[in-house]
């Protein structure tokens, strides 16, 4: 038995989604087309896994795929986008998403993805060697070099300062600094302030 | 208070004045010293000698008579040894003559002055001022007092004749009047220190000193029982007035020095001046070595005018009125003054031989008098002819300085006249000023809450830049004129303040600078208006450029729509109309492949369209961030590009996140031109972190153009980056000449203020 909820603004999408699986007794499907809803929703009811539309308008899946990640730990998330792939699979490396589907991707696709998924494997078109090759060519090519202000982020952090404190401390407002702390992580590829000094400190980056 | 105290004080006047008076007139005063020898009483000493020889009276002479009764039996005996007062008297000559005579007060002029002539006319002249006091008064409280220590000091000194005869009821008035008049004055000085809101520094149980009056009244009851103890009672009597007067006096000279206010200082002069020659001249020496250099009625003559210089409490508040006209007279009698002993001197030298001293002091007293006439008269022709004043201090020209000084610093027309107004009230000590101001398109004045003094509309109209009026109540001065009001400051002087020349002079240079002032703050005023209108215009937008924006965003959404209309609208028909041939085919057998093929195209279509909206809005920007989306756009540049690529990009943290936006369509643009026009073979890209913003250089190979060409012909979007830039208060450089390549440079920086990251960072 595997559970899942499937997340998206368009409601015409989410209906075609869902009748994708009417005929697999096994999958029970629930629907949410409001992704500020989903987090309350699922601390009475958990998924196995969710299925989640990238560009939404009031939170986009990335987000909303941390978010859940960090009540539920166990959740499965499978990103399912009208975009590019090829460009979300970074977030399969940084163990942020299980799987990524396109909007155009066939019926079999899809069950064979989200059965895959429930079983603890990944599926994953071919091109996503390509873009491991690019990926630890890049990394070879330039180790993570810190530039001035990230050195100081860091730091400030590694001091303990709450992003507030961070916030007056570098004279931006604090919707900046949290902004600037996601775009350090996800350089750092870690999730958390202590992560990232732990990072910072074992590969002498400050 | 006021019809309380006031008739009945008047009647009890009146009653004993009347009295007073009439003992006065009633037998002439002449003060023969008597001594009882063989049971006669033979002259001693005569006080009014002139008299006496007239009358053939010589010391040694026994009296007989006394007003046809035997001296013996005469009254005033009792007290001392002389006749104080009698009508006729029959003297016995040591030759035996007997002589008979009759006195009129004319045969004695210097009693008939100094006892009864001056008496009486203070007398009236005391009751007609506290009358005039009483219809004209202010202050009630002060003016009763200020009646009732004129009305007691008058019979004070009406009385000290009477007494001086010796008869009863005069001593009893003389000696509780004597007191009550300075406990009286101690009482008006309290509450006219209140009044002029001094502190007073003694004790304000002022009640409690009414006591000493009475002790007074009493103890003249008991010096008429016993009369023997007369001069006793005197003497304790005059110690008490000795000690009130000490205690007013100290009072006065305390405060005066803690103080030092003009009010006071009057006071203190007003009280001091005249009581010196009463204290000096017969009270002290009187206690202490029983005799007087000035006889009382003499002495007591000027303390006449201590009343009369109170006066001025009620008829004018402002006293440096007073000490102004004291201050100029100095000046110019010292003035006078030193000229005239100058010019004394210098006439003694030339024409002394022939100059009697008559003459010379005659010249002297002349040439002194008509000089302070003269200082008077120069005064009055320059403020005539050329607005110039004799100024005690400099005041005036100093206080003209401030006030202008603090009226010159409003901005609104309103505060101006208040100031103003206040101003002017300060400094000419009047209470009721204000500015009026009247409308003559409907002939009417504008209110003003509080103020009830009306003023014709004639004169309103009639009055001119640069006029005083003074009419019924109020001074009248024009202000300022414009085309629909016309302003004058009033000045309530209730008829009894009078505005020097020099005020007036204050006063109308004054309402020139403000006529000024005026005219200027409404300027100001105006432009300020108009800097709000701007500034309103301002918050709503631009209506031309609503409309401008509104244009192009219809143009745009236009060629959107002419876009998809081309392209994905028929590719989508020519879909839905295979798949209606296949919903409606009769021929099933080879449908499945037909709709694959139909799926194929589908899925080109959808590829399309998510182009076309990528193109619309950059992917990744919001999601993945900046750098994602660059290196995205740059992959897909490099998979259509012949040239090589080489590009760096820089972490950057920007405080506005729509500068990414910004930057990624600036990468679109430059690689868009570089695709399309540069032939390059090698094309650079970098976008550079910097202290507060970033930089963009793009460099070429390729043929590169003239720049101005480019520029005036709007093509490859150079123009629309500089202006997107120059948005942004950025800086763009370009650099390229044909076959030469292309340098173009961008460099943004936020502003410092909202982001000073390395002030901080150290």
């Amino acid at each position: 038995m595997i559970t899942m909820l499937i997340v998206d603004d368009h409601p015409i999408v989410l209906e075609g989604t869902k009748n994708l699986f009417q005929e697999n007794e096994d999958i029970i499907i629930d629907t949410e087309s409001d992704a500020t809803c989903v987090i309350q929703r699922i601390k009475n009811k958990p998924y196995d896994i969710y299925l989640i539309d990238i560009n939404m308008p009031l939170e986009n899946g990335i987000n909303l795929a941390r978010n859940i990640k960090a009540i539920q730990s166990n959740a499965s998330v499978i990103l399912y986008t009208g975009d590019d792939i090829t460009d979300y699979y970074p977030l399969i490396l940084e163990r942020k998403i299980e799987g990524i589907l396109a909007k155009t991707a066939s019926k079999e696709q899809i069950l064979r993805t989200v059965r895959a998924i429930a079983n603890g494997e990944i599926v994953l078109p071919k091109n996503f060697l390509d873009f491991l090759d690019d990926k630890f060519k890049l990394q070879g090519a330039k180790d993570i070099h810190l530039n001035e202000k990230e050195k100081k982020i860091l730091r400030l952090i590694a001091e303990g300062h709450t992003n507030k404190a961070i916030a007056i401390e570098l004279n931006i407002p604090q919707r900046t600094t949290e902004r600037y702390l996601t775009q350090l992580f996800s350089l750092l590829n870690v999730d958390s302030r202590t992560e990232a000094v732990n990072l910072a400190e074992r590969m002498n980056l400050l | 208070m006021r019809s309380k105290l006031f008739w009945p004080a008047i009647i009890l006047y009146l009653i004993i004045g009347f009295y007073l008076n009439y003992v006065n007139y009633s037998e002439p005063y002449i003060q023969i010293g008597v001594e009882e020898e063989n049971d006669k009483w033979v002259i001693s000493q005569l006080y009014y000698k002139d008299w006496a020889e007239g009358q053939n009276i010589s010391v040694g002479d026994a009296i007989l008579t006394v007003d046809h009764e035997p001296i013996n039996e005469l009254n005033q005996l009792r007290y001392k040894s002389k006749i104080l007062s009698a009508n006729e008297i029959t003297i016995l000559k040591p030759d035996g003559d007997l002589i008979n005579i009759h006195i009129k007060h004319l045969d004695i002029p210097q009693q008939f002055i100094y006892v009864l002539i001056i008496p009486a006319c203070y007398y009236l002249l005391t009751l007609f001022i506290a009358f005039y006091l009483h219809f004209k008064q202010r202050n009630t409280k002060l003016a009763d007092l200020l009646i009732l220590f004129m009305l007691t000091v008058s019979l004070a000194y009406v009385s000290s004749g009477v007494s001086g005869r010796m008869d009863t009821i005069g001593i009893i008035v003389n000696r509780s009047s004597m007191l009550l008049c300075l406990v009286i004055l101690l009482h008006f000085l309290r509450n006219y220190y209140s009044f002029v809101k001094t502190n007073w520094v003694f004790t304000n149980n002022i009640k409690l000193f009414y006591i000493l009056p009475f002790i007074a009244f009493v103890l003249g009851c008991m010096g008429t029982i016993y009369p023997a103890s007369n001069d006793i009672l005197s003497n304790v009597i005059l110690a008490i007035f000795f000690i009130l007067l000490v205690i007013i006096l100290s009072i006065l000279l305390i405060s005066y020095f803690k103080y030092s206010s003009p009010q006071l200082k009057i006071l203190l002069n007003s009280i001091l001046i005249p009581f010196l020659p009463f204290l000096f001249l017969y009270a002290l020496p009187k206690i202490f070595f029983h005799t007087y250099i000035l006889s009382s009625e003499i002495s007591s003559l000027f303390l006449l005018l201590i009343p009369f210089s109170f006066i001025f409490t009620q008829l004018a508040e402002r006293l440096f009125d007073i000490e102004y006209h004291i201050t100029r007279l100095r000046y110019y009698v010292i003035f006078s003054l030193i000229f005239t002993v100058w010019f004394t001197v210098g006439l003694y030298f030339i024409a002394g031989r022939y100059l009697t001293m008559t003459v010379m002091s005659g010249v002297s007293f002349f040439t002194f008098s008509s000089l302070v006439i003269l200082f008077y008269v120069k005064e009055k022709v320059d403020y005539r002819k050329r607005k110039i004043l004799f100024s005690t201090k400099g005041d005036y020209i100093h206080q003209l300085y401030t006030a202008v000084d603090k009226i010159g610093k409003t901005i609104k027309i309103d505060e101006l006249l208040e100031k103003f107004a206040y101003e002017v009230s300060m400094h000419l000590e009047l209470e009721d000023v204000f500015v009026l101001t009247y409308n003559y398109d409907k002939n009417e004045f504008i209110p003003i809450a509080g103020e009830s003094i009306t003023i014709d509309p004639d004169i309103m109209e009639d009055i001119r830049l640069g006029e005083i009026r003074k009419i019924d109540k109020v001074y009248i001065a024009f202000l300022h004129q414009d085309a629909h009001f016309k302003r004058a400051l009033v000045l309530g002087h209730n008829n009894t303040i009078h505005l020097k020349d020099e005020e007036l002079l204050w006063l109308e240079l004054l309402l020139l600078y403000v006529n000024n002032f005026i005219e200027n703050t409404k300027m100001v005023e105006e432009l300020l208006e108009e800097l709000k209108h701007m500034k309103q215009a301002d918050d709503g937008q631009l209506p031309w450029l609503n409309k401008l924006l509104w244009l192009r965003f219809e143009e745009e959404k236009y060629q959107l729509a002419q876009e998809l209309h081309d392209t994905n609208l028929q590719e989508q028909l020519h879909i839905a109309r295979e798949v209606d041939v296949l919903v409606n085919a009769k021929n099933t057998t080879d449908i499945q492949e037909k709709l694959a093929k139909i799926h194929k195209q589908m899925v080109a279509s959808l590829h399309e369209l998510r182009t076309y909206c990528e193109n619309l809005k950059p992917p990744l920007l919001d999601t993945l961030g900046l750098n994602a989306a660059l290196e995205k756009l740059i992959r897909k540049v490099q998979e259509r590009a012949n040239f090589v690529l080489i590009y760096t990009i820089d972490r950057l943290y920007l405080e506005d996140e729509r500068m990414n936006l910004m930057i990624y369509r600036l990468f679109q643009e430059l690689l868009n031109n570089a695709l399309k026009h540069s032939y390059a073979a090698s094309v650079e890209i970098h976008l550079k972190e910097m202290n507060d913003g970033f930089e963009i250089i793009y460099k070429d190979d390729g043929v590169g153009c003239n720049v101005e060409d480019i520029i005036v012909a709007e093509s490859m979007g150079i123009q629309g980056m500089q202006e997107r830039v120059k948005a942004f208060n950025g800086q763009f450089t370009i650099d390229s000449n044909i076959n030469e390549g292309m340098f173009i440079r961008i460099m943004v920086k936020e502003g410092s203020e909202t982001l000073d990251y390395d002030a901080h960072s150290g």
